[in-house]
């Protein structure tokens, strides 16, 4: 990933729930976000960081865009650091999905609105079927892909610029 | 007379996937968004919201907001009462890593959700047939296990090496680290 080892990650304030319990280290479930495995890494969560975050605040302003990946970053390390103590992890992808997931969240709270007859013309209506049914099929690929285990990031950080330009 | 010979099987540095860290940060993502975004006014679109429906969407509001902040308290109380080792529920990997395909039989999956991936053992060499015949294999919980290799025992102590983890599969009780 041509990054620093998992020593200086560690040193630096990755995620290591050992540490996190022992040392009384809670601010290890803040700066996780801030670090990467290594360059590849770096570049390819900022580009999905910067595709979706800008969309988010474009629409919803800076403070919602802000608290969304903020607390998302901090809940996924949570349940990382609880469920996979084992793991030691760094990484924006916690956030970025956060992005997405409240972009859900906009979907089903405005969901009246993305199939109303008086609001949108039948040729919109089919665009958002086929979004939706594009959004829903990569967030189950990337369910699968989840489930497979070290797959190089490579491959991962590909299908998130993928989930990137199909969002 | 026997010798021991050190015999090591190493994957790699290889990064693994942290699903939980994704789906984690989604479901955050999706309890903030909705106690955060911007609704669209639908009265521009012509509709009037009714009292029940307004009631409603502040409610949906605040239960985002509610069951973020207490999600991350409860889980910051978790955590810190546990051992920082421990996982509180085992089944839980399969949503980070699933051995596939579930036909294959347990020592020939695509891919293992294991640690034996870098497992050692010491070889017993014996020197009247020149034959390693007996491992004394160090699982990735740090148990040691003796193997008596019987009709695979062998001179070639690569071929061995690569054995490593499917040994490791079949004799240890505990195939994680932790």
């Amino acid at each position: 990933m041509i990054g620093p080892s998992a020593d200086t990650l560690i040193a630096l304030g990755a995620k290591y729930s050992t540490l996190i319990v022992d040392n009384n280290a809670i601010w290890r479930l803040v700066t996780p976000m801030f670090l990467h495995a290594g360059l590849i890494h770096f570049i390819f969560n900022m580009m999905a960081l910067w595709f979706v975050g800008s969309a988010v605040e474009s629409v919803h302003g800076f403070t919602a865009a802000f608290i969304i990946f903020t607390i998302s970053a901090i809940g996924g390390t949570l349940l990382s650091a609880i469920f996979l103590p084992q793991f030691i992890s760094v990484g924006a992808s916690g956030g970025i999905f956060g992005l997405m997931g409240s972009c859900l969240a906009d979907i089903v709270m405005n969901w009246h609105l993305l199939f109303s007859d008086f609001v949108n013309e039948s040729q919109k209506k089919r665009n958002h079927v086929i979004i939706l049914v594009l959004l829903f099929l990569d967030i189950g690929g990337n369910s699968l892909l989840g489930m497979t285990p070290f797959v190089d990031n490579f491959t991962r950080k590909f299908h998130e610029m993928v989930s990137v330009f199909t969002s | 007379m026997k010798w021991f010979l050190y015999l090591h099987h190493s994957s790699g540095d290889l990064n693994p996937i942290l699903f939980p860290l994704d789906i984690g940060g989604m479901i955050f993502g999706f309890l903030c968004g909705m106690s955060t975004m911007e609704r669209l006014s639908t009265d521009f679109f012509g509709f009037e919201l009714s009292c029940q429906e307004k009631l409603r969407q502040v409610g949906i509001r605040f239960i985002g907001l509610i069951i973020s902040a207490l999600a991350i308290l409860a889980g910051i109380i978790v955590l810190l009462e546990g051992d920082g080792a421990t996982t509180p529920c085992t089944s839980c990997s399969y949503l980070s890593c699933v051995p596939f395909p579930p036909w294959a039989p347990d020592t020939e999956k695509w891919w293992f959700c294991d640690d034996c991936g870098n497992v050692s053992a010491d070889a017993k060499l014996n020197i009247n047939t020149k034959e390693f015949n007996q491992l004394d294999l160090e699982c990735p919980d740090g148990d040691i296990t003796r193997i008596n290799l019987g009709e695979d025992a062998t001179s070639d102590r690569f071929w061995l090496e690569a054995q490593l983890p499917t040994y490791c599969r079949l004799h240890c009780d505990n195939v994680l680290a932790h």
